[in-house]
């Protein structure tokens, strides 16, 4: 079978070949893998009152949909009846999304003009809608997915502004076109937010926060770090010690690590690769690979082991990115083999490697790509998984509740 | 199926017990007392699991994902016993539903929860031992000793 045929596979044809994995879980990656289209019926039936529909803040995942004009107004993303979440984003009908419709009194997904799964949408917490003492809305200073708190700074990417953006990223053109502010985050917002926030008990179980990589400073991104450092200790008032969360920065020296860990209350630290291979790397991320470089990143997340602990670092991968044309893998099995080779010198270093699905999205260099086929994501989901099993390296700052981002992650569910 | 009110009664009686049993992907079986049990609809039961690092819970969500069925066994205080099967439903682990069981948790027991789990029943099994011996002598005439059937 070509890679092509592949890709457009029924649904029920590819889960059959792999009765190891989920139903669920390998319906909740191929509802990211191909996109959501609310019916009307939908949005005519939605509680807007109860459930999250979508705003402005920068990291929403609609506001980089693939379905630029219908992007607004429909639900966040999705619950499964497992408890997972999906997040996925408004598709335009021609790219074969799945339909999510509202019949005899349920939201249901449909494919192939069958109804596959029921499903419900993420509710909006208490303390959207309200304001700081600074009269800033909580909800643009934090975003919230069903159990978790995003603290998404919008600030540019450095690496856009020079001209070397990574290829599948959509941030800096999002805060231009997308009217999303630009002002920086007050700290004591950020402070004041998430004490409010927390009031809704059984609500939230951590916090993430990230932003666009910022290289300025003494020493390179010494300006993010001390953001990052701001913001945590500013948070960081309303717990007593450390609190679950994690932090998403880019590559930090271990010195700077070091700072992270100790002047915050900071429980967990991620750095995203994004692409396991040195020359697709290079090719994908071109601001990355010349401001830090590819092993010079690997190294500093193994040296976060050191300061964060085993277990609590992780890294994310863009799951099928390595097979954009015209520099990436040829096959599906070439960038199988090799992300899963290079995933395990980081997770035999206790680093815990998770992915996302790419997505093409319509303000990124790789627009009119595609993404790889289910079974490639399926087959990443179980080695990441099996690696991971292998070196008892488990993400649970980053699983299906304190993020829900990631399909491999999820496993650790039963294990 | 849906459940008689004799069962509803015993479920929503606090002294009686009630113990979910439920499998991990090996097969290896594990029946733990579970006191929140409460009928939630027609055919639907509802409880409450702990711990998110717990046996049980994961064992719940590998039966969500296999389609892997559950049994909530209930003894009454009169030790009237009966044995439902199902499969699982749903599993909250968010949204207005589980923060209620959240809140109810917290409040009543101290306790942080991992997720409230709904259950179909498709089976009830009355565990009389009496009745289920007179049921096995019409069925299966063959399964008896003579000692228990020799004439006086």
């Amino acid at each position: 079978m070509s890679e092509n045929d592949l890709r457009n596979e029924p649904f029920k044809v590819t889960v059959a070949r792999y009765p190891q994995l989920p139903y669920l879980n390998l319906l909740k990656t191929d509802v990211q893998r191909r996109g959501v289209n609310y019916t009307d019926t939908v949005i005519e039936n939605i509680n807007q009152e109860k459930y999250q529909i979508t705003g402005s803040n920068v990291f929403f995942s609609t506001l980089g949909a693939r379905d630029d004009k219908n992007k607004f107004g429909v639900p966040e993303a999705l619950v499964l009846r497992d408890g997972s979440i999906v997040i996925t984003d408004p598709t335009p009908l021609e790219q074969n999304p799945y339909i999510v419709d509202y019949i005899d009194g349920k939201y249901v997904l449909i494919d192939a003009g069958e109804i596959v799964e029921e499903v419900d949408f993420w509710e909006k917490p208490s303390f959207y809608g309200k304001k700081t003492s600074k009269g800033t809305p909580m909800d643009s200073i934090i975003f919230a997915r069903p159990q978790r708190l995003n603290i998404t700074p919008t600030s540019p990417c450095y690496f856009f502004s020079s001209g070397l953006p990574c290829k599948y990223c959509d941030l800096n053109p999002h805060i231009c076109c997308d009217g999303v502010t630009q002002q920086k985050m007050d700290p004591e917002d950020a402070y004041e937010t998430v004490r409010e926030a927390i009031k809704q008990e059984g609500r939230f179980t951590t916090l993430c926060m990230t932003m666009g990589s910022d290289i300025g400073g003494e020493k390179p991104f010494d300006d993010e770090l001390n953001y990052y450092i701001d913001v945590l200790k500013a948070i960081g008032k309303n717990f007593e010690g450390r609190f679950p969360s994690q932090a998403i920065t880019t590559a930090l020296t271990k010195e700077q690590l070091q700072r992270l860990h100790d002047e915050t209350g900071l429980m967990s630290y991620t750095s995203d690769i994004e692409v396991l291979n040195e020359e697709k790397f290079n090719w994908i991320c071109p601001g990355k690979a010349k401001y830090i470089g590819y092993q010079e990143w690997k190294k500093r997340l193994i040296d976060a082991v050191d300061v964060f602990g085993r277990g609590n670092v992780g890294t994310g991968i863009v799951g099928g990115v390595e097979l954009a044309q015209p520099d990436g893998f040829a096959t599906e099995d070439e960038a199988l083999e090799s992300t899963l080779a290079e995933a395990e010198t980081l997770i035999s270093k206790g680093v815990a490697v998770v992915y996302i699905v790419w997505v093409p999205r319509p303000h990124s260099v790789f627009k009119k790509q595609h993404n790889a086929s289910l079974d490639y994501y399926a087959r990443l989901t179980l080695g990441l998984d099996e690696l991971s099993r292998k070196y008892g390296v488990r993400a649970e700052f980053d699983d299906y509740r304190r993020c829900g981002n990631h399909p491999n992650s999820d496993l650790q569910r039963i294990s | 199926m849906a459940l008689n009110e004799v069962i509803k009664e015993l479920i929503s009686d606090k002294e009686s017990l009630k113990i979910v049993a439920s499998q991990n992907k090996e097969g290896v079986i594990n029946a733990v007392p579970k006191g929140s049990v409460e009928v939630t609809g027609n055919n639907e039961i509802t409880y409450v699991e702990i711990l998110e690092s717990g046996n049980s819970y994961k064992n719940i969500v590998y039966s969500i994902w296999f389609n892997k069925p559950v049994s909530i066994t209930i003894i009454g205080k009169n030790k009237e016993t009966y044995l439902l099967s199902g499969h699982v439903q749903r599993v909250l682990t968010c949204g207005t539903e589980y923060e209620n069981y959240y809140r109810k948790y917290k409040e009543t027991k101290g306790f942080d929860i991992a997720a409230a789990v709904k259950i179909d029943i498709d089976s009830v099994l009355d565990l009389n031992i009496n009745e289920l011996i007179d049921k096995q002598r019409k069925e299966h005439p063959f399964y008896i000793h003579y000692d228990s059937i020799v004439a006086v």
